[in-house]
């Protein structure tokens, strides 16, 4: 098939297109960006007039491109005017596959201007062969888009006040998306004239957000629910003050009014079967080398006290990979100081566990040059120093000892 | 001419192939390692400068140094390759439970990276089962050939053995040197001497230590005895063979059955000596008398260590140079029913690795690094030695095939070692040293490799380690020694394989 991807350079055009030559597709994109892969392009954005040539020869127009802020009245969104001129252009070339990448927020009165705007485009789908796709929530891929955004939001944090935490998201994976959107341009019968590609079953986007700091970022995430008029206020004195941040309240009310949908059929239709969430998270996360290297930023940083070298890094995640079951430690505490709290009193040096890993990297940073603290002052410290630092060690030491009954058992 | 086929070339197998090579004979020997340790550049910097750099020389071989070896020497984590050890049970189908077995397939044996620290046995150690003197000519024979460094001056020498060859001992530690000579002055307490540690470490010619201080992750300069360097020297001798990379699995009378890459081989020869490390040797020897199913102890020397400071000393610099062993030893006597005595050493730990230390403070590792810090330039670190009575292993046979090792301490032991420590921290504290609280720790049974006395001379082998009813296979590792006392065994095992392979040659000349 000869496809037509519009906003073939952004989040999701890159790997759509990427996955359709995989299938032998011809591919033509229409976007401003020049796409990363070597097919025909064609320099277009929403208000320019749709080019001449692009359509020769067209199957089926995967039409993703999307404008984000409009300066101009909504009934001329520039998402309007394009994918009209977009429609109509194809319907002239004879071209029946028309399909229009759309969202679950799709609704009539939906309560941010996307959701309306793509209502209204779903609504002039006219044709048999023209149907709209109700994408979720879009996960996994590079850290691009919202979900770029929604990544960064769950690690920064400890605690992250929130709006919308209560309402259910149905997300996709980037890749099934590339799929199911496939799928629909390849099909032959058209039976239904909207498709949720989504998952059927929603989690609340607290519990996402929880689900992202735990699988992407290895740490725990508390999340606290806002309400939402106490936002908007929040929003527009922060909007209204002269400040170098400008908080679109659009975003804060497609948050606001996120709505489900039920998807199953259409999945089953066209026979995808999505990927487990929670695995497919895990598979964003960072591989295990990396997330050894930072415990062994951590850890490294606990026994001396100051930032290691990549070198000593490299030996400590090789370390753990030849000697200690090569799997990083879900740590208690990210911070290298509150770590010695948790450090086990008594028992086996096991490199598997906390212990172990922390014997390892005492053992690293005993080969020095590090700039922390050493165990040998070569050309001595000093009588006065020597005992000094030997009363704090100990009065340190002595008040953790407690605390490390307790925090440590186990570990 | 007559044919010896010896299995090992540990520090025992090497001391009996040269006098058997210098009487003329032909000596095949049958090692199952493919090559030794490969050792340290020459010209590393030395211990101190490498912490300055950062060398990750000093995390060991392919980063074996990160190995949790807490219960074991921390030689084996910073000289060895993960592997050293790995095929000496399997190999020789040992099954050690409870018992820290440790053992090498490697040219020259553990002496690779053994601790080199040598005592003469006298008839005590012996038990009287082999009269010391019939010793004396080999230990200075093998002191020759050790390149035994240390003095006859000081009230350890007896202790150690008066009258070898020795050259000059190596400078000590400003540490140990102080502790000395505080005792110096004081003068023995009656029940506790001290003095330096005798060590197979040259201080003379050409491979004189360099005192770079990395003894503890391996010899650069061939300082320390190491009987793979023996065996080179050895290969100057056109009657003999070295065959590398075979194991010997059986012996009988005349032969050794060995395999080597999945194929079996036989060696005839008019003798089999084995010198396979005790355990392995000790196997071999019971197959060949069939004796199944039988349980016999093998003894080890359990041990303990303690860290100790010197007070008048914190705050001092490190010193620049020395060597990484040993630096001083001291004896207790122990009184009460068992024999003799505990011997102890002492080394320096600016010679060691604060790791090695800290895994048994109860501090975290940060705290520990500090804590080191400061104590360090007056931390010694003690090893104390019991003799082998208070070990409780046995081995047993079995009908497979394979040697089952039980490990375990006598009941005694525990009291004993806190008999010890209390009879210590008194004499330390005389000397200004105390010993830290807490930091005494007791080693698994097995784990400082002093294993023997599974086949005493004259009660299950002949005075030249014959097995009784297999006529030409002998014993001649520590398996044989009629004890294991406190003190070191390696130098009196090699005197003894020296004593029988010299017996041998000369009866098989005349
Ligand atoms: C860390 C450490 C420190 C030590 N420090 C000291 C010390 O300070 N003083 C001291 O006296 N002792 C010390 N020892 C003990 C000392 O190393 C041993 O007592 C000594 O090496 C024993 O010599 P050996 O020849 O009997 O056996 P090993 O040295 O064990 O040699 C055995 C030889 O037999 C070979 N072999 C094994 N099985 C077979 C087989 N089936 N077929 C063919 N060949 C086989 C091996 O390859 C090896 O060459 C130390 C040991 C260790 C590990």
């Amino acid at each position: 098939m000869r496809i037509l991807i519009t906003g073939g350079s952004g989040y999701i055009g890159t790997p759509l297109l990427a996955a359709a030559m995989a299938r032998g597709h011809e591919v033509v994109v229409l976007s401003r960006r020049r796409p990363a892969a070597p097919v025909q392009w064609f320099p277009w954005d929403l208000t320019a007039p749709v080019p001449r040539d692009c359509l020769a020869g067209i199957d089926a127009v995967l039409h993703l491109a999307h404008q984000w802020d409009s300066s101009r009245p909504e009934a001329e969104d520039e998402n309007l005017i394009g994918t009209r001129a977009l429609l109509a252009a194809a319907r002239q070339a004879g071209i029946r596959r028309f399909v229009l990448a759309s969202s679950i927020s799709a609704r009539e009165g939906a309560l941010n201007r996307y959701g309306r705007l793509k209502w209204t485009l779903t609504s002039e789908l006219t044709g048999t062969d023209e149907v709209a796709a109700r994408i979720g929530l879009v996960y996994g891929g590079p850290r691009l888009g919202q979900w770029g955004t929604m990544c960064a939001l769950a690690g920064k944090l400890a605690i992250l006040p929130m709006i919308g935490t209560d309402k259910g998201i149905q997300p996709i994976h980037l890749d099934d998306l590339c799929e199911g959107l496939l799928r629909l341009a390849e099909r032959s019968e058209m039976d239904r004239k909207t498709w949720g590609l989504a998952d059927p079953v929603s989690v609340t986007f607290g519990a996402w957000l929880r689900l992202l700091a735990r699988t992407i970022h290895h740490k725990r995430l508390i999340v606290v629910p806002l309400p939402l008029l106490l936002v908007l206020l929040a929003v527009r004195v922060v909007n209204a003050l002269p400040l170098p941040i400008k908080v679109d309240p659009e975003r804060v009310m497609g948050l606001a009014g996120i709505t489900t949908i039920d998807s199953s059929g259409d999945l089953t239709a066209l026979g995808l079967a999505l990927r487990p969430v929670e695995l497919a998270l895990a598979a964003e996360g960072p591989g295990p080398r990396r997330l050894l290297l930072r415990e062994g930023v951590i850890l490294l940083r606990a026994v001396a006290g100051s930032r290691p070298r990549l070198r000593h890094l490299r030996a400590y995640a090789r370390g753990v990979e030849r000697f200690g079951g090569a799997k990083p430690l879900s740590l208690p505490t990210t911070c290298p100081t509150a770590l010695r709290a948790f450090e086990p009193i008594s028992g086996p040096a096991d490199p598997t566990r906390l212990k172990g890993r922390l014997s390892m990297a005492f053992t690293i940073a005993d080969i020095g040059a590090h700039g922390g603290a050493t165990a040998y002052a070569q050309n001595g410290e000093g009588r006065v120093r020597a005992v000094l630092g030997l009363v704090r060690t100990l009065a340190v030491e002595g008040l953790l000892l407690p605390i490390r009954l307790i925090l440590g058992r186990g570990r | 001419m007559t044919r010896f086929v010896i299995v090992g070339t540990g520090p025992a197998g090497i001391s009996a192939a040269r006098p058997l090579l210098e009487a003329g004979h032909e000596v095949v020997l049958l090692d199952a390692g493919t090559g030794r340790l490969a050792p340290p550049p020459a010209d590393r910097p030395a211990l101190p400068d490498q912490r300055r750099l950062g060398r990750s020389h000093l995390l060991g071989p392919d980063l074996g140094g990160l190995r949790d070896m807490a219960a074991y020497s921390p030689k084996l984590r910073t000289c060895a390759s993960p592997d050293f050890v790995d095929g000496y049970a399997p190999g020789n189908r040992l099954e050690p439970h409870g018992f820290a077995l440790v053992g090498t397939m490697a040219a020259g044996g553990l002496s690779n990276l053994w601790g080199a620290v040598c005592s003469a046995f006298d008839d005590d150690d012996l038990g009287g089962a082999l009269p010391a003197a019939a010793l004396d000519e080999s230990y200075r024979r093998v002191a020759q050939r050790l390149g035994l460094s240390g003095t006859d001056g000081d009230d350890m020498a007896s202790f150690h053995g008066r009258g070898l060859p020795l050259q000059p001992a190596l400078p000590l530690t400003p540490m140990a040197q102080g502790l000395l000579d505080r005792y110096r002055q004081q003068g023995g307490a009656g029940d506790f001497s001290l003095g330096r540690s005798r060590l197979a470490v040259r201080s003379e010619g050409a491979h004189a230590c360099v005192l770079d201080q990395l003894c503890l992750w391996g010899c650069g300069v061939g300082a320390i005895y190491n009987s793979a360097d023996e065996l080179d020297q050895l290969r100057a001798f056109p009657h003999l063979t070295v065959e590398p990379s075979v194991t010997v699995t059986r012996v009988g009378p005349g032969w050794a059955e060995a395999v080597r890459d999945g194929e079996i081989l036989s060696f005839r020869g008019d003798r089999v000596l084995l010198a396979a490390g005790p355990p392995a040797s000790a196997r071999l020897a019971l197959a060949a008398m069939g004796w199944v199913d039988k349980r016999l102890p093998i003894r080890n020397a359990p041990a303990f260590a303690f860290a100790m400071a010197l007070p008048a000393r914190l705050g001092r610099g490190l010193p620049n140079r020395g060597f990484g062993l040993s630096q001083l030893s001291f004896r207790l006597d122990l009184g009460g029913p068992m024999r003799n005595h505990a011997l102890g050493l002492l080394y320096d730990a600016a010679t060691l690795a604060a790791p090695d230390i800290a895994a048994h403070l109860p501090l975290t590792r940060r705290g520990a690094a500090d804590f080191l810090r400061a104590l360090m330039p007056g931390l010694a670190l003690g090893l104390v030695y019991l003799p082998g009575e208070y070990s409780a292993n046995s081995v047993t046979l079995r009908a497979d095939g394979i040697l089952d090792i039980q490990g375990g301490h006598a009941p005694d032991f525990y009291p004993a070692m806190r008999r010890t420590l209390a009879g210590l921290g008194r004499n330390f504290r005389r000397l200004g040293a105390w010993i830290l609280p807490g930091s005494a720790s007791a080693y698994l049974p097995g784990a400082e490799v002093h294993y023997g006395a599974v086949l005493p001379v004259g009660q299950v082998v002949s005075a030249l380690g014959e097995l009784p009813g297999v006529p030409g296979v002998h014993v001649i590792d520590g398996a044989v020694l009629p004890r294991v006392p406190a003190k070191h065994h390696t130098f009196a095992v090699m005197a003894n394989a020296d004593r029988i392979a010299c017996k041998l040659a000369g009866e098989a000349s005349s």
